[in-house]
């Protein structure tokens, strides 16, 4: 039985180096050899298997989320508890709701949720078209463009404003607010949020004029995942401004910095494979989203989310203590050969029946909906302008980073 | 068997339709709609498989 400060011979540190730049090879050494890593640093354990990593996920009852939320800051780890974590506070203001359990969690989750839901989602799509199409008319005649920050990027952060009741000439702006979040230096501490303070003050202003237009019974400005908040009751209380921008401000950025890298990657591994994409092709409608689906299987960005144990749980051959972290390595299990058959080839049609690039439990990715829809239409359009295309690899940018690795410039050109 | 929602952790992702379309109904106004509340033994299989496959694990059954 291990416990977290065995000794191993085998060196992996999810900051360290060849971890941030990629970390495939760790990955699979550790899902042979070391299922369930000891990090004692970090107080922690790393667990590599798709079982053990979606077991976990789904286990509100034995594992919670810490108040340093699901996607750690190295500085922050150096908190240790000898049981289990204490509750996020509830007291003003509250966080954003991915750093919370139930049932505040759930109760911010329904308030925000109306305009995510699949419903909500499928009526934006001809709005989303639009979006892209608009893109496209634009940089096409250029006979280059970056997928990510010219296309997808810009699509996605238009999607997410017209869904929290921006302006849609703020896409830009959104965008590079929260590519700036995005730019850490590791090892050290990441995020220190300073860059992305004007985003949330602007979506706190957003909130505070829609209080004053819903008050004044102005139907006009209706924004669902406003109004839903607006109308939350928690502990007792209604939400102040701050406190709902800090929630819309999670699906802005959830939103804007993972669908672009997932749809630009999707057009690398396509064209890596010509007879792959010729299959795609012979059905655009359908197969986008099959093939979009494969591409979170196999390089969705995110590396790891965590979670501390409440009680003593014993997994893979580890006993994990009450207050001992874990991290889940996502791209660890999305690939793993117990779950997926030659997990390492990108196989368009492969339609696995689960995955994790949208975690699973209490903080299921609350934007699936948006991002499968989106994904999709980026791809579709995409591939019905541009009968053929290279993908200029060398001038391509992939920057290490402890958070989430993918492509953040992919040039492409037009044939 | 008797089925019960969880509604305070359902957010209409509609997983269980899939699974079982006689007994669980997501509709256009993203709403989950529970058809039979007591399904009959034979569909046992599937509406646990919905339970599984609830992303937010909002269902359980109840015998």
């Amino acid at each position: 039985m291990l416990t977290i400060e065995s000794p191993v011979d085998f060196d992996y540190d999810p900051y360290s180096e060849e971890a941030l730049r990629d970390p495939t090879d760790l990955y699979r050494e550790l899902r042979k050899r070391y299922p369930a890593y000891p990090l004692p640093q970090y107080n922690a354990w790393a667990l590599s298997r798709f079982e053990d990593v979606w077991d976990v996920g789904a286990d509100g009852e034995r594992f919670a989320m810490e108040a340093i939320g699901p996607v750690y800051d190295p500085a922050d780890l150096s908190l240790r508890y000898d049981s289990p974590p204490p509750e996020p506070t509830l007291e003003p203001p509250i966080p954003s709701f991915s750093t919370l359990n139930p049932p505040v969690l759930n109760q911010l989750r329904q308030g925000i949720g109306g305009p995510l839901r699949p419903g909500a989602v499928a009526r934006m799509e001809d709005d989303m078209r639009t979006l892209a199409r608009a893109r496209l008319d634009e940089l096409v005649p250029h006979g280059r463009f970056d997928l990510y920050t010219d296309y997808g990027g810009e699509v996605s952060a238009g999607v997410m404003c017209r869904i929290v009741g921006l302006a849609p000439e703020l896409a830009p702006q959104v965008l590079e607010a929260v590519n700036e979040g995005l730019r850490r230096k590791p090892p050290g501490p990441a995020n220190s949020g300073v860059a992305l303070l004007p985003l949330v003050d602007v979506l706190t202003e957003a909130v505070a004029r829609r209080r004053h237009d819903k008050e004044a019974g102005n139907e006009r400005t209706a924004n669902r995942a406003i109004d839903g908040l607006l109308e939350t009751t928690v502990s007792g209380r209604r939400l102040t401004d701050q406190e709902i921008g800090a929630q819309l401000f999670t699906i802005v950025t959830g939103g804007t910095e993972t669908v672009p890298k997932v749809a630009a990657r999707c057009l690398l591994e396509l064209w890596r494979r010509p007879e792959q994409l010729a299959e795609v092709r012979a059905d655009l409608s359908t197969n986008c989203a099959t093939a979009l689906e494969e591409t979170m299987r196999f390089g969705a960005p995110l590396q790891h989310v965590g979670r501390c144990a409440k009680v003593d749980v014993e997994l893979s051959g580890a006993h994990i203590k009450a207050g001992e972290r874990v991290f889940l390595l996502i791209p660890a299990a999305n690939r793993d050969e117990r779950e997926f058959e030659d997990p390492d080839e990108f196989i368009w049609n492969r339609m696995p029946k689960r995955h994790f690039a949208f975690g699973h439990g209490l903080h299921f990715c609350i934007g699936v909906h948006v991002a499968r829809l989106e994904g999709r239409v980026l791809l579709e359009e995409l591939l019905n302008r541009v009968p053929d295309y290279e993908i200029d690899e060398a001038d391509s940018l992939m920057p290490p980073s402890d958070f989430q690795i993918g492509y953040i410039r992919m040039p492409i050109e037009m044939r | 068997m008797r089925v019960k929602i969880d509604w305070g952790s359902c957010e209409g992702n509609g997983a269980c339709m899939f699974e079982a379309p006689e007994v669980f109904e997501v509709r256009d106004d993203d709403n989950l709609y529970v058809l039979q509340e007591e399904p009959p033994e034979e569909l046992r299989s599937r509406v646990e498989a919905a339970a599984i496959a609830c992303p937010k694990y909002a269902i359980t059954i109840e015998d």
